[in-house]
């Protein structure tokens, strides 16, 4: 019996060639996008799993209260980690945590890799398993350092490596002290090297203040705490509240764990390190798509198989009357459609095999296609009975429904309540390829308005790079200054300047109020800071000098800080800081220097501390002369004692990673929609064929009446016009209210216009004129005795 | 009325070529009641659509009330179409989608006409056809000669010069036939041109003059006056 089914499937592909195209292609594209999402997001889905005590890893999180808006962020204070390990016994294990950027040399090469820093209890707690050395002892030594074996073969070649020494730039030399096995790409730690605070202290505080660990208003590091078995979240969140405000002047953040497996999706960028973290509303979305997809391409099999129904039909009144029940029908066509569907999904494997290098270079991610994992199979098995089960049960259930006894009488065209689900189905396909596109539109729209130039600063053609030693900093800009070429040099203490900014605490002001504890951003940096980058003074002048000193107390304050201290001429008034007075001489516009998710955080700008050493050097450079420019910067540097590699980075770069997501996001997106309007497009052209066909006669009746070829195509095109309108009033507002959800993710966000409404009108109509509009041109054209010949 | 000239029409299959009519010469004058006899796939059929501007000829001249229509465009074909000439069909060719009323109105929708004119129109061929209680139904609901006579009512609602008439009875009973015989003959004496394709001797013996076709060629004509 089973045999005898393939047969006649294998023969309806012969017989009905562009039919079956239509049906396997539009199901087949679905599903490869319908997988290359799901595994993604079964990648996503799987960060920091896979720790054995997951479920009790926590990151400490602060959040500020102010005016009744909450500021997160994962950065704690310094001695918090070990006092909570030493004061609660709910807390057997706890680790500082931080990365940061560092450049390691071999010879006259860079070798790329971060450094971590962390304390001994964090091999334990992420089970960090050690290949060469011992977890107990390794960072004992300030200066040793910890590699993965992937490191190690990249920096060191095959070699054993134990107690080999690496450089770390400009010049520092640490010892291996151990080897780990690689982190998984599924955690969000991203680990090539791990070093001690101690050489953290030396490298980027310049050991100035070797009391650092213990000033509890440094706000510098992660803090990951392991409880107990049973403990109370809610309990120990108090406990650390307390805590906090006793040691570090009263401050009253509230605190939450935030657990290990949360981290990856839904810190969403608003706590330092975390920029190229995943987020949950991607995962959300994307899944969203995902079903979406497949759902178009379901509806169009359906509407492709019911259309072709009464080519079948005989064949179904004559197995009804040979014996065949209703169930045995059922089974039969929905043994067809797993049977199509098994062969688009080995078509669609062959297109994601096809994509997949490029699906992650294109994302960033570093998904794999293994043949021997579940989750491939897990994917594989969902979406085959997903599309199998959908596209299959009401071609099913309607063919078998027919009644024999109609179907020799050939009375089945007339059958109204398929021809109203068709619409149905049409209509729900519409309405999503509306919601595609509108949401493509408008996110589009919203990157687009983020590159835009007016929020930012101006970053064109600004380049930057770090150094540490080898120079003065005044004595750097000097030199370059009197390059021809560069139209402005500043430093700034070492800040990347789109985040890691330090933020400061405990700052006093004439009239602050009791209980305002208020987190200001603080930039370090000179006199040409707002020259180079363009910044606009409302009131009062800028910084005059380079550094800080006890004569020199000026600093200037963006606009928002000017409106939380509520001077109403904040020139010439006083702020305090670790018990020294600051001046106010200058407030500038608000500029956006952090990504455009926060809104803007009031600001102080201030002299760089003579105590630190090197900086952030940016260069604005004239447009046409970069390349030979750059060149002439290195030639000072060096001729300057600077003999280092020097890293230049552009700043519009900087800035646009820190969208990458979304500006990935809006890219796939885009991707998407084409393929859902393909995948629509496709059933479309296969629907009005069908539709052409069948009404062949109609078009015949009605010329020999007078209509001619425009009013034909006109009662053709009517019927899909009537099915857009319906299909906009119900995707429309689906449409906003989703995007609204996305937009409310960006403290500055674009005004949703009517205009993108009629652009995605415009677009579907378009699309229908191409794929219904050609078929009923050369249906109308047709003289009408050849639609009448055959009857 | 109409007169045509060495019409030809060739069919092209693959690569069979038939030739269907084969330089036939043929007039009608206003008023005439023509019927065209002839075994099956003699042309009968190609020549009436031809007529009936439904198809164009491959060769030969064909004048419409003067005009020459043989070259005309799809366009201009259906504009001298309308108003000008209605067409019954053996097997009488309704909308199924659309009732009775729907079916018969079609025509004038076409012309333009106000919605008001179109009712009174409608309600009046209905009425004279014996159909008008009947309106609501679909085609699919009614008999035959029921039928029938929705098509004829299409066929005259727009007052044309000329009906064009492809079997009209050879669905039909010999009852409704010959009523619908009836009605062909009581419109021909209220001035409208009729040229009517029949198997039937007897139906045939009902028009002026039979032209008889075999093979694409016109065999005799035979004028009753």
């Amino acid at each position: 019996m089973i045999k005898n089914f393939f047969k006649i499937y294998l023969r309806i592909i012969k017989r009905y060639p562009l039919y079956s195209i239509l049906n396997i292609s539009g199901m087949a594209i679905g599903m490869a996008c319908a997988i290359l999402i799901l595994l993604w997001v079964q990648n996503e889905l799987s960060y920091d799993r896979y720790y054995k005590n997951a479920d009790r890893l926590y990151r400490v999180v602060q959040n500020f209260t102010y005016e009744g808006r909450t500021q997160s962020s994962a950065a704690t204070p310094y001695p918090l980690a070990s006092a909570l390990k030493e004061e609660f016994p709910e807390i057997i294990r706890s680790t500082r945590y931080q990365n940061a950027g560092a450049t390691f040399t071999k010879g006259d090469n860079i070798v790329e890799g971060g450094l971590a820093f962390v304390d001994n209890d964090f091999f334990e707690m992420f089970d960090i398993e050690f290949v060469q050395g011992d977890k107990a002892n390794a960072l004992d030594e300030p200066y040793n350092i910890i590699i993965t074996e992937k490191m190690a073969k990249r920096y060191f070649g095959n070699e054993n490596v134990l107690g080999k020494t690496m450089t770390v730039w400009p010049n520092y030399l640490l010892k291996v002290s151990g080897v780990i096995r690689n982190v998984p790409l599924n955690s969000h730690f991203t680990i090539d090297c791990i070093s001690t605070f101690a050489f953290n202290n030396v490298k980027y505080l310049g050991n100035s203040n070797p009391n650092v660990f213990n000033e509890w208003t440094n706000v510098f590091n992660y803090t990951f705490v392991e409880l107990l078995k049973g403990s109370d979240n809610k309990l120990v969140e108090g406990k650390i509240k307390d805590i906090i405000q006793k040691k570090a002047n009263g401050q009253n953040a509230e605190i939450f764990l935030q657990n290990v497996k949360n981290i990856h999706l839904y810190s969403n960028g608003r706590y330092a390190y975390d920029i190229e973290s995943g987020n949950i509303l991607y995962v959300r979305l994307m899944s969203l798509f995902a079903f979406l997809i497949l759902t178009i391409a379901c509806i169009n099999f359906m509407n492709l198989t019911t259309a072709q129904s009464f080519r079948r039909a005989k064949e179904i009144g004559v197995r009804k009357m040979a014996g065949a029940n209703r169930r045995k029908i059922v089974f039969q066509f929905l043994g067809e459609t797993l049977l199509i569907v098994f062969i688009a999904h080995l078509i669609a494997m062959i297109l994601v095999e096809l994509v997949f290098p490029s699906f992650n270079t294109f994302l960033f991610s570093r998904l794999e296609l293994n043949y021997k994992s579940a989750g491939l199979y897990i994917v594989l098995i969902t979406v085959i009975l997903f599309c199998g089960l959908l596209a299959g049960s009401y071609p099913a259930m309607h063919l078998s429904s027919l009644k024999p006894a109609n179907i020799l009488k050939g009375i089945i065209d007339k059958n109204i309540g398929n021809v109203k689900f068709r619409k149905i189905l049409v209509i729900l396909q519409f309405s999503l390829s509306f919601i595609l596109i509108i949401s493509t539109l408008i996110i589009r729209c919203q990157l687009n308005y983020m590159r835009s130039e007016q929020l930012r600063p101006n970053m064109n053609n600004l380049v930057h790079f770090e150094f540490t030693n080898g120079i003065q900093r005044e004595t750097l800009k000097e030199a370059l200054g009197r390059n021809p070429d560069i139209l402005s040099v500043t430093i700034t203490d070492h800040q990347n300047v789109l985040n890691n900014w330090t933020s400061v605490k405990g700052i006093d002001w004439k009239g602050k109020k009791d209980g305002d504890d208020i987190l200001f951003s603080v930039l370090n940096t000179d006199k040409d800071y707002a020259k180079t980058f363009q910044l606009e003074l409302t009131k009062g002048s800028f910084l005059s000098v380079g550094e800080f000193s006890m004569d020199n107390t000026d600093v200037v304050i963006n606009e928002k800080a000017a409106e939380i201290m509520g001077f109403s001429d904040p020139i010439g008034e006083t702020i305090s800081f670790n018990g020294i007075n600051f001046k106010i001489m200058g407030v500038v516009k608000n500029f956006h220097f952090k990504t455009l998710h926060a809104a803007i955080e009031p600001l102080i700008i201030a002299p760089i501390f003579p105590t630190s050493i090197g900086g952030i050097c940016y260069v604005k450079i004239k447009p046409d002369h970069i390349a030979s420019t750059l060149s002439e910067i290195r030639k000072i540097c060096k001729s300057n004692n600077m003999d280092y590699t020097l890293e230049f980075k552009f700043l519009d770069d900087d800035y646009a990673s820190t969208y990458w997501l979304e500006q990935k996001a809006g890219i796939l997106l885009g991707y998407l929609t084409i393929l859902a309007i393909i995948i629509s497009c496709l059933g479309l052209i296969g629907l009005s064929t069908f539709m052409t066909v069948h009404r062949t006669k109609e078009i015949g009746i009605r010329k020999a009446n007078g209509a001619k070829p425009i009013e034909i195509i006109s009662l053709l095109s009517k019927e899909y016009i009537k099915l857009v309108v319906v299909s906009f009033i119900i995707a429309a507002p689906i449409a906003w209210y989703t995007t609204n959800i996305w937009l409310r993710g960006f403290a500055y966000r674009i005004n949703i216009g009517w205009w993108f409404y009629v652009l995605a009108i415009i677009i579907v109509i378009s699309i229908i004129t191409l794929t219904v509009g050609i078929q009923s041109y050369n249906a109308a054209r047709k003289r009408p005795v050849e639609a009448l010949r055959y009857e | 009325m109409i007169e045509i000239t060495k019409l030809t029409k060739v069919f092209r299959a693959d690569k069979v070529e038939t030739t269907a009519l084969d330089r036939v010469s043929f007039k009608a004058e206003q008023g005439e009641f023509v019927a065209i006899m002839g075994p099956s796939g003699c042309g009968k059929s190609t020549l009436l659509n031809i007529l009936g501007l439904l198809d164009t000829p491959s060769d030969g001249q064909y004048y419409f009330m003067d005009k020459e229509v043989s070259k005309f465009s799809e366009n201009e074909m259906t504009d001298i179409r309308k108003g000008n000439i209605g067409f019954i069909f053996q097997s009488f060719n309704l909308i199924d989608e659309l009732n009775v009323y729907e079916n018969v109105e079609l025509p004038l929708l076409y012309l333009r006409m106000s919605s008001k004119e179109r009712k009174k129109k409608v309600n009046e061929v209905l009425e004279r056809m014996q159909i008008s209680h009947r309106k609501g139904h679909f085609p699919q609901q009614l008999s035959g000669g029921q039928q029938q006579r929705v098509a004829i009512a299409r066929a005259v609602v727009s007052s044309p010069k000329l009906i064009l008439a492809d079997e009209p009875t050879g669905n039909l009973d010999s009852t409704n036939g010959e009523e619908v015989i009836k009605l062909l003959e009581k419109l021909n004496s209220e001035g409208t041109t009729i040229i009517m394709v029949t198997h039937s001797q007897v139906h045939a013996e009902k028009a002026h003059r039979i032209v008889h076709l075999f093979d694409g060629h016109i065999v005799t004509e035979n004028n009753k006056e």
